[in-house]
């Protein structure tokens, strides 16, 4: 079992997490979520009410954990938790914090590096165009300029 | 009835099988369809930055102008109705976009618009070649999920079993029908997306004939993928047919115009078995 050390604790993670969405405050670590999460279900790091209470306690070392990356966004969780808690939201929230700290797996970040200059995450190639017209569907060949979207972001 | 077709990015490379048989189905059922030169939906992004995804989304939305959107890929369809849940009106003003126009557009996927626009009744009548197979529906988390989006109960969503029923096809149930596919883990640990994918098809492995779907996401994953899910599962081999083509098919349309020959798994022994 691992020690938790409340000196530690980052007030300031705990508050952030709850501006972003204040449903985690109603979590009674009932366990639901983790009971109806098919990424727990085949990869047991992956536990939500634990990432839960890791964000409550305002344990910091949870952003520098590879498997917050894990949630696949389906909302399983989020229809049963007898509490209200936007699970997955807050799993966006906690992912979009970690980048922040400059913590990413690489495949997330080449899709957005991808999706940023190219606009789009698959491009299609003269091959892709090849089958396509062989089903009598048109080229796609647009390129989008998407920097303008993203002008006067935070 | 017109809509504009967002395709998003992935449906036209990953799933033209897809595009074609939905595009031929929307012609027979006499839905106009205006195909929209649009940039990704954001979703891949939203983990990263999720501000800037809702961005893309709403550009998305602007472009559609006052026509009604029809998505194929489920996941682009939530990300541009949870974007539009989330656009402050500054936010809109940002992008330069007109709030009431965002606001009354209709953002509806391809299998609600058969489902609520077009309705069982008027698709039953239509239905030319009845197809006696057991079928294993696959929703795709966003078609139904979370409830507040949707129109679905989001236990026991039934709108695509009614779907293939009306085609003559029994759909059975099974272990992990409401799992999700494993897509959106595949850039984090393909080990784990993979026994995802796995798992789900093992459970429809002794139940059913074929695998119907409704999200290129998935059709990534259960039937391009399906040969890397078998180093878990062990021999597969389970057609993975969109719906659009399994309807096309029931409608009476030629199935060499419905994408067959893009489908991955071999799809020949189903076809020979429901074609005459
Ligand atoms: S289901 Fe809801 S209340 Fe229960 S542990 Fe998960 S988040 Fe907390
Ligand atoms: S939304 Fe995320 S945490 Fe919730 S069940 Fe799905 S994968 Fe698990």
């Amino acid at each position: 079992m691992r020690e938790i050390n409340f000196r530690d604790a980052d007030n300031a993670l705990r508050d952030t997490v709850k501006e972003f969405d204040d449903t985690i405050t109603y979590c009674f670590q009932c366990g639901t979520c983790t009971a109806s999460c098919p990424v727990f279900e085949v990869y047991p790091d992956y536990n939500p009410r634990k990432i839960i209470r890791m964000l409550l306690l305002g344990m910091k070392e949870v952003l520098s954990e590879d498997f917050v990356w894990l949630c696949s966004s389906c909302y399983a969780c989020q229809e049963r938790c007898p509490q209200g808690v936007l699970i997955p939201h807050l799993m966006r929230a906690l992912t979009n914090m970690a980048f922040s700290e400059g913590y990413v797996p690489r495949g997330v970040l080449d899709q957005y590096q991808k999706v940023r200059k190219e606009g789009v995450l698959y491009r299609a190639s003269s091959y892709d165009n090849r089958k396509r017209k062989n089903l009598g569907l048109e080229k796609r060949t647009e390129e989008y300029d998407v920097s303008k979207i993203f002008e006067g972001q935070p | 009835m017109t809509y504009a077709l967002y395709t998003g990015c992935t449906t036209p490379v990953v799933a033209p099988n897809y595009e074609v048989s939905a595009r031929r189905v929307c012609e027979s059922l006499d839905i106009d369809l205006e195909l929209l030169h649009a940039p990704c939906c954001g979703n891949p992004i939203k983990p990263i930055r999720e501000t800037e995804a809702v961005a893309m989304a709403l550009h998305v939305l602007g472009l559609a102008g006052d026509t009604n959107l029809m998505t194929l890929c489920s996941a682009c369809r939530s990300s541009l109705l949870e974007a539009r849940e989330k656009a402050s009106p500054e936010f809109l003003d940002r992008l330069h976009l007109d709030e009431e126009t965002i606001q009354m557009l209709q953002i509806n996927h391809f299998i609600q618009v058969l489902y609520e626009d077009i309705g069982l009744n008027r698709l039953r009548k239509k239905i030319e070649r009845p197809l006696d197979v057991r079928v294993a529906v696959h929703y795709g988390c966003h078609l139904y999920r979370p409830a507040s989006l949707y129109r679905e109960d989001p236990e026991y969503p039934h709108s695509l079993d009614d779907l293939v029923e009306i085609c003559g096809a029994h759909s059975v149930s099974y272990r992990r029908k409401s799992m999700c596919c494993g897509s959106p883990v595949m850039g984090v640990n393909f080990d784990v997306s993979m026994e995802m994918t796995a798992r789900k098809l093992q459970d429809i492995k002794e139940k059913a004939d074929i695998m119907i779907i409704t999200c290129s996401g998935c059709g990534f994953m259960f039937d391009r993928k399906q040969k890397s899910a078998e180093s878990f599962a062990g021999e597969l081999n389970i057609p993975v047919l969109y719906y659009s083509q399994f309807l096309g098919l029931a409608l009476g349309i030629p199935p060499e115009t419905l994408g067959f020959e893009i489908n991955r798994v071999p799809v020949k022994s189903f076809l020979e078995k429901v074609l005459p």
